[in-house]
């Protein structure tokens, strides 16, 4: 199993369907601030990878 | 052991230690199975199987975070178009604004599901291609989710089997000059019986 295997979903992996339901406030405010972080980080990953 | 797990994986007894380096040598053959039950439930070694299972899920379910976590996962190109087509996020990336009136979509996982807490170790094992965007999910843990932490740094995370998590936002950002689509995931509900 290689790296990108473990840590990503592939199609036979996983279902997906629309959910049954609409995202509560509290959700919607957990997703800002979970995106907010994330981009940072993947920002602040980038300029440490050192790629050619 | 990291210090964000309250419980440490040398607390677990012998089983479920066992369990969990089983698991590391052979996790691909066991997300297969929990993927596809039916390549082993008429064989003999299924109530192994079903034991192995049961001490693994012994040992997530006493070992819980102690802290929030930023944590990511990739996407296969193999449906990263499919899904962004679905969750109508422009598979070119957008302005880097964070939207939360997607309609959120369900993502559900026979298996346990691993994730890092480094976005450059997923983001470097996808197939590299600077035409494409590439797709990653990201998750904030709660304190008290149920984790394991699967080597020293505790950098991956192991969380529950037959999760079901749920997409609720988006965003972009730039990793490395590649455009990067991130979305955002809970955890709406885990575990049942295996098959």
């Amino acid at each position: 199993m290689t790296m990108d295997d473990r840590l990503s979903w592939r199609k036979p992996d996983i279902a997906l369907r629309r959910a049954p339901f609409i995202l509560s406030d509290e959700m919607k405010l957990r997703a800002e601030r979970t995106l907010r972080q994330a981009a940072d980080a993947i920002r602040k990953a980038g300029e440490g990878s050192g790629r050619l | 052991m990291p210090e964000h797990a309250t419980r440490s994986v040398p607390e677990l007894d012998q089983m479920e230690q066992d369990a969990i380096d089983f698991f590391l040598t052979y996790e691909e053959d066991i997300q297969l199975i929990l993927r596809n039950p039916r390549l082993l439930m008429d064989k003999e070694e299924w109530g192994n199987f079903e034991a192995l299972i049961s001490h693994l899920d012994r040992a997530l379910s006493q070992s819980v975070l102690s802290r929030e976590l930023l944590l990511f996962r990739g996407m296969g190109r193999d449906i990263a178009g499919t899904f962004l087509f679905m969750l109508d996020v422009p598979a070119g990336g957008g302005d880097g604004d964070v939207v939360t009136d997607l309609i959120p979509h369900l993502i559900k996982e026979p298996g346990y599901t691993l994730f890092s807490t480094d976005p450059g170790a997923v983001l470097r094992e996808l197939p590299r291609d600077e035409r494409e965007t590439q797709v990653i999910f990201a998750y904030l843990s709660r304190p008290g989710d149920s984790a394991v932490a699967i080597d020293e740094e505790g950098s991956e995370m192991l969380f529950p089997r037959k999760a079901t998590w749920v997409t609720t936002g988006s965003t972009t950002a730039l990793w490395d000059r590649i455009p990067v689509i991130i979305i955002s995931i809970e955890m709406t509900g885990c575990g049942e019986e295996i098959a």
